[in-house]
């Protein structure tokens, strides 16, 4: 699916966007609170989802290379958020779903975990 | 669906030595953080996670939640084991990562 | 000077039919039945389908058709029926300009395309397509653009010397988690604008990342030095204490020190240091308890040269 379409099944209300963004496809996505596990992921996931709803999880996306941002249980964000996620160009949506529904939702819709396909080296 | 229908149906292996594996299960909570599944988690949940350490028996005790399931292959702490052990509470560990056991969990009907 | 306009044209005739169509098509076929048609139309949310018989296009059939069906009552009725026959076309070699004149000349909403060799329909194409399109494609020849602009060989190349090297300088407080992660998202920007490649940007991103969170978290503050030269990027990272006591403890996956409030905050889950050690070639952690901590980080950024690589583990 399109990220667009992903916005919808979540009913998310997007923070922040540029709308050629919305057309990206989303089919790997990861689910965590801990931006460390991120990190240290082999693979970089379409879309994060997550509980944790700060401005490192920006940071921590704009560093690994991920696009997309949900903050589950309706964030909320702040405007540090928005601003960091305005400077690194990511995009950030709320959904009033939790963790488990969303990843649920998008599951159910296609969506595959990340690591399912290892992008190892070796 | 009861816990020991999702350990075969999910392949889900058994770390702690618990016996209550007969509990009906038909909510879960995938989290990291305590101190929300602590505020948001409904009683009697299914908690997924990959925090390893104590605490999480003391949470998952006091929520009475029917397991926890530790991802990404994971497995307990030591004293996390004892505790679990001591209190009855069942811990999984499972290979997947938590969007696609969440996923699969969705699959069987389970909710958040 | 090239102007805005002239780069859009440009794309215009440089970009095909097929490059800016839908490739997932909703088709029916002339003996399906119009209430089917119906169907489709209001699940896809789509005003104009294509009808297809084998692989070859039969006809077009739009929502005014549907209406016309409608409107006249007749029950059973076929696609073939009420479609219209032999449809204008585009063909996916086309360039898009040709498709912005059709649009102009016959004012449809949509035209199915169709590959010139074989003749079957291989996707559909709307104004909304066409804008898509090109926005995408000026978007991408913008970031191009830009990353061309400062490159680092540039860099490297325009300025003459027996040894060059660039050095940049943070200063990183302590417990100061607002701003956290400010230095290695800078530094991020500065070597995309420098022109390195973009997995090499991602390897030293995140060290730098895990770097810098662990002297705010952990310490009282430092510095990261990152010098580029036209064959590694080094990072250096000191902090003024409180030390580690046991590296080779703290090196082990999953070993932690961190405070509750520093796992609430999504940290500290002792993944850190084994994380920089995979993204770099080189690694050097030296630490005095109560005076400090010094990491040094290695990443070789000599073009293609895999023989450089000392950490055949390190992670793209």
């Amino acid at each position: 699916m399109i990220l667009r379409e992903a916005i919808e099944l979540l009913k998310a209300d997007v923070q922040y966007n540029q709308s050629v963004q919305l057309e990206a496809e989303i089919h790997k996505a990861r689910a965590s609170d801990l931006m460390s596990e991120v990190l240290a992921d082999d693979a970089v996931p379409d879309i994060l989802l997550t509980g944790l709803c700060n401005s490192h999880v920006i940071r921590t996306a704009s560093v690994f290379g991920i696009k997309a941002v949900v903050f589950v249980r309706g964030g909320p964000v702040d405007q540090k958020l928005i601003d960091c996620a305005l400077d690194e160009n990511i995009v950030v949506m709320t959904t009033r779903d939790s963790l488990f529904t969303s990843c649920g939702k998008l599951y159910a819709a296609g969506v595959r975990a990340v690591t399912e396909n290892h992008n190892r080296r070796d | 669906m009861k816990v020991k229908e999702l350990i075969q149906k999910l392949n889900l292996e058994l770390t702690s030595t618990s016996t209550a594996l007969d509990a009906e299960v038909q909510n879960a909570y995938a989290s990291d953080i305590l101190s929300d599944v602590m505020s948001h988690a409904k009683d009697g949940s299914v908690w997924i996670t990959l925090q390893t350490h104590r605490n999480i028996v003391s949470v998952a005790e006091l929520k009475s939640f029917a397991g926890i399931i530790l991802v990404g292959d994971r497995k307990p702490d030591d004293e996390t084991l004892k505790k679990a052990n001591e209190e009855n509470i069942p811990i999984f560990s499972t290979k997947l990562s938590t969007f696609e056991i969440v996923g699969k969990l969705y699959e069987l009907g389970i909710r958040g | 000077m090239e102007t805005r306009l002239d780069k859009t044209l440009e794309i215009l005739f440089e970009l095909k039919v097929g490059d800016a169509m839908k490739k997932d098509v909703v088709t029916v076929g002339p003996d399906d039945a119009m209430g089917k048609l119906n169907e489709e139309m209001s699940i896809h949310r789509i005003s104009g389908v294509p009808v297809v018989e084998g692989k070859k296009l039969a006809g077009i059939i739009s929502i005014s058709d549907l209406i016309a069906w409608l409107s006249a009552g007749v029950k059973d009725s076929k696609v073939k029926d009420w479609m219209v026959k032999d449809p204008q076309c585009l063909y996916a070699d086309q360039p898009l300009i040709h498709a912005i004149k059709r649009f102009d000349q016959l004012r449809f909403g949509r035209f199915p395309v169709l590959d010139r060799e074989s003749g079957e329909l291989v996707g559909i194409i709307t104004n909304g397509d066409i804008i898509l399109g090109t926005l995408k494609k000026l978007e991408q020849d913008y970031n191009e653009e830009e990353v061309r602009r400062y490159r680092a060989s540039h860099f490297f190349e325009d300025i003459n010397a027996d040894h060059l090297d660039l050095t940049l300088a943070f200063i990183i407080t302590g417990k100061d988690f607002d701003h956290a992660g400010r230095a290695s998202t800078t530094m991020k920007k500065n070597l995309k604008r420098l022109g390195l490649q973009p997995e090499i940007i991602r390897r030293a991103a995140i060290a730098s990342y895990e770097a810098e969170m662990n002297v705010v978290i952990y310490t009282d503050g430092g510095t990261m030095k990152f010098t580029i030269t036209d064959e590694k990027l080094t990072i250096i990272v000191k902090d003024r204490g409180p030390g580690i006591e046991n590296i080779e403890l703290a090196m082990q996956d999953g070993y932690t020190t961190a405070e509750p409030w520093v796992r609430e905050l999504g940290f500290g889950a002792g993944m850190g240091l084994p994380n920089i050690k995979k993204c770099s070639d080189f690694m050097d952690l030296q630490s005095v308890v109560g005076e400090g901590t010094t990491l040094k980080l290695e990443i070789m950024i000599g073009v293609n040269d895999e023989s450089k690589r000392i950490n055949p583990e390190a992670k793209s």
